[in-house]
């Protein structure tokens, strides 16, 4: 397995993890994420990594290799080093689907509506990759 | 510890325990440098805590948790310490002899952790952080 395949499976891990401490900590977004019930693939095309992550009674469940069978959405990426931008916070993942640089199959509204879910943890930890915020 | 502090050392402590399961398990050259590791690493940062055992070199972690028998305790109260030790861009060596980190139990498997944090570093910090 490469380096950037390793690296993006912990990028999008840490920040699964993170989204399910950060309901243990923060009210708020517990309050954003109660009665969302979701469950979102990534595809890095042509070999991974994929990943899925199931959202349901406000309790978060991260798979880091591995393909749903039955998702609400699947994000489908190119290219590793755009990946990488985005789960380190430098490349908003909502700009990266409105500019086709992610292409998304399946229910796109749902995935507009959660992206909170990964964009507020920026503010939190991308100061550990370089962002400011 | 604020929030954020808490958050930060969260995820660091993820890129290192998941990034140890994942290496051991995939990578040959750390299989074969480290095949006879054994220990439980308990780390403690502010109240953030998790421990990892490896087992003849493959490493499992559990978080926000304390093992009631590890073999070596790393515990780093300046946040800002622990981010860089935990970033690679201050070694363990040099804040244990700084008195930035304090390390009980068996000092000579902790310094063992320290190489393999070091490979860790080498192979992934400048595509994670």
């Amino acid at each position: 397995m490469t380096k950037k395949k390793i690296a993006l499976r912990m990028l999008l891990g840490g920040l699964h993890y993170c989204a399910s401490e950060l309901i243990k900590e923060d009210p708020n977004y517990k309050a954003k994420i109660e009665g969302i019930n979701a469950i979102m693939q990534w595809k890095s095309v042509p070999d991974g990594p994929n990943t899925y992550t199931i959202i349901k009674d406000t309790k978060i469940e991260f798979n880091d290799d591995g393909i749903h069978e039955h998702p609400d959405f699947t994000m489908i990426c190119k290219d590793l080093d755009l990946g990488l931008e985005i789960f380190k916070g430098r490349n908003p993942i909502s700009k990266a689907i409105k500019n086709g640089d992610i292409e998304v199959i399946g229910d796109k509204e749902k995935l507009l509506k959660i992206t909170f879910y990964l964009e507020d943890l920026i503010p939190l930890i991308g100061e550990l990759a370089g962002v400011q915020v | 510890m604020d929030l954020k502090d808490k958050m930060q050392i969260k995820a660091l402590f993820y890129y290192v325990g998941r990034g140890l399961e994942v290496v051991s398990r995939t990578n040959e050259d750390f299989q074969e440098e480290f095949e006879t590791l054994d220990g439980i690493f308990q780390w403690h940062v502010g109240e953030v805590s998790m421990y990892l055992i490896a087992k003849k070199g493959v490493f499992e972690t559990h978080y926000d948790v304390i093992h009631d028998a590890p073999d070596v305790i790393f515990t780093v109260e300046d946040i800002e310490k622990a981010k860089e030790i935990l970033k690679g861009s201050l070694d363990g060596t040099s804040a244990y002899m700084a008195g930035d980190m304090n390390i009980q139990g068996d000092i000579g498997m902790g310094q063992k952790f320290a190489t393999v944090s070091e490979v860790l570093v080498e192979e992934l910090s400048d595509l994670l952080l």
